[in-house]
């Protein structure tokens, strides 16, 4: 099914993931090592700050890394539209006002063992995608274009409730901050156990979409042509482009940059065929959030820089040479 | 036999009439043409034909069963339908492209057979394309793009190809050979309803035609007997002049 190239590339992209793992184990305030892991000279506080701090949150950055470039690469190629990312339909915005109101009204419960901030911002980011869905919904079918529209109405909508609850409530503004800007600063073995299941299963399903996505970058006259049930395909991406957006948003905040450039970079170099760019995507956000957000434990430390911050700032100008490299 | 049957067909969009009381046959091996003036109702023809808009009275059969009955992937593989534009954001290549042809044959755990792969080379071959199979659909010419597109369309191994114009961005040269190749196509027992714009090609590669004139069958049969002066007169609202000369057919302005 895949040709030499690709088999190439993937093993490439496995194997950057596994050094971006190790770089990240390796690295902290506490001056562990990995080749110390390995040769067990570790003592136990070591090792509970390697296993029970430093993987679960790799692990978490892996996910929400992988989740937030293949809903990325999905609503690219659903709305046949490069400047799509996993947060144009409003679910950032919905998330954070989700959030926001967890934060700013000091909600401490728990759901089944899930926080009012993530659950919040879930629900939030679930909301505002039914809500923008709805608008765009005319005669049995929704326009592609009418939900792109609405999206950004929402957002500015929702962005403009999330500003005033912050300058109403002038306490909780880091908190807020951060959570804005995105963070895994608060990841454990509790998140990744959030949203191990929920984002491997959202993947594995869209990857069976993989060549309708494909037929759909023929525009829907085509993938109609073509034999393709173009409105139920919309609404199950949609679907699962905004379960792997919302489930990465509830743990980790608005972690901008990923979800727009990793999609082009990889695209760049493995094409635009769903079947090869969908995982590759994966790989390449999983390793891009596990390295940057190394950086933002480490840069500053003992100090957090958010970890959006890092992503636009490397991301940028890497995808700035990428581009002009190919033209 | 009869590929195409349409009766009384009436077509609205909204308030407006777009086609009223169209009646018209396609035997098999027929290259049809539609002609008629902008606006006059082809495009949404081909459309009702291909099952790209709902909503229409009256009765269309393809292959002498009801266009309703059938389901979408099953009109896939009988249908090829090449509409007038077709915008490509993402640089796919060829050959992903016309593999696309494929989809109404390919279950989703089984992917691509050995036997649908050769038919994509097929189709590529018979299009003259196979040598832009690893490049970008969007780096190379108007024309060859068309025969790409074409090529996707003869993968789905179509009785019946509906194409919407596919000559009128092309220079002269890419034209007949677009026009070779439908014959070829004919000569392979498949029946194809041709949008055409230019009166010359229509006249000297259809065996029918239908001139349209505002959603009505203004005529309909041999080119001779339907692009006449009077029709052109009547429809478009001009004067030209219409010449046979050996077999081949003229139209003379001024």
């Amino acid at each position: 099914m895949f040709r030499r190239k690709e088999e190439v590339v993937f093993l490439i992209l496995f194997m950057v993931l596994g050094f971006s793992i190790i770089i990240a184990l390796s690295s902290g305030v506490a001056g562990i090592s990995f080749l110390d892991l390995l040769k067990g000279e570790l003592s136990s506080i070591e090792e509970t700050i390697l296993i029970d701090i430093r993987l679960p949150r790799v692990i978490l950055a892996g996910l929400v890394g992988l989740a937030l470039a293949s809903s990325g690469v999905a609503f690219q190629g659903l709305f046949n539209n490069v400047m799509a990312d996993p947060y144009i339909i409003g679910i950032s915005a919905g998330a954070s006002l989700g959030a926001v109101i967890a934060i700013n009204f000091g909600l401490d419960y728990y759901f089944l063992g899930i926080g009012s901030v993530p659950l919040l911002a879930f629900l939030g980011a679930i909301l505002a995608t039914l809500g923008v869905y709805t608008l765009a919904w005319k005669n049995g079918r929704v326009s592609i274009p009418d939900l792109l529209l609405s999206g950004v109405a929402i957002s500015f909508f929702l962005s403009a409730l999330v500003s005033l609850l912050m300058i109403v409530d002038t306490n909780s503004l880091q908190k807020v901050f951060y959570w804005l800007m995105g963070s895994l600063t608060r990841g454990s073995w509790t998140e990744v156990r959030m949203i191990w299941l929920p984002i491997l299963i959202a993947f594995f399903i869209l990857y069976l979409y993989a060549d309708k996505l494909n037929i759909i970058l023929l525009g829907e006259e085509n993938a109609l042509y073509l034999g393709v049930n173009v409105e139920r395909v919309k609404v199950i991406i949609l679907i699962l482009g905004s379960l792997l957006t919302g489930t990465a948003v509830a743990v980790s905040g608005v972690v901008g940059f990923i979800g727009l450039m990793v999609p082009h970079i990889m695209r760049l170099i493995v094409g635009a065929n769903h079947k090869i760019l969908l995982p590759a995507a994966a790989l390449g956000g999983a390793s891009f959030l596990i390295l940057t957000d190394t950086l933002a434990r480490t840069i500053l430390a003992p100090t957090e820089i958010p970890v959006g911050i890092i992503t636009a700032l490397c991301g940028g100008p890497f995808f700035l040479y990428l581009l002009r490299k190919r033209n | 036999m009869n590929i195409v049957e349409v009766e009384d067909l009436t077509f609205s969009y909204g308030e407006e009439k777009i086609l009223r009381g169209v009646n018209f046959k396609v035997s098999k091996g027929e290259i049809f043409g539609i002609i008629g003036p902008n606006g006059s109702g082809k495009s949404t023809l081909l459309k009702l034909l291909a099952r790209g808009m709902k909503g229409y009275k009256g009765k269309i059969s393809l292959l002498a069963k009801d266009l309703n009955f059938y389901k979408q992937k099953d009109l896939a593989k009988r249908v090829g339908v090449l509409p007038q534009r077709t915008e490509v954001s993402f640089n796919l290549s060829v050959e992903e492209v016309v593999e696309m042809g494929r989809h109404p044959y390919v279950s989703r755990w089984r992917g691509m057979r050995e036997e649908d792969m050769d038919i994509v080379l097929q189709s590529l071959e018979t299009t003259n394309t196979l040598s832009l199979k690893d490049k970008s659909i969007n780096d190379i010419s108007g024309g060859e793009r068309q025969r790409v597109l074409l090529a996707r369309v003869l993968a789905q191994g179509p009785n019946l190809l509906l194409l919407d114009e596919p000559t009128s961005a092309l220079d002269i040269n890419y034209q007949l050979e677009i026009f070779s190749l439908l014959k070829k196509l004919k000569s392979e027992g498949r029946t194809i309803i041709i949008i055409l714009h230019d009166l010359n090609l229509a006249s000297n590669f259809c065996d029918r035609v239908l001139l349209l004139d505002k959603g009505n069958v203004k005529s309909i049969g041999e080119p001779k007997k339907v692009i006449t002066s009077d029709n052109i007169k009547d429809v478009y609202g001009c004067k030209v002049g219409v010449e046979l000369k050996d077999d081949n057919f003229y139209i003379v302005y001024g």
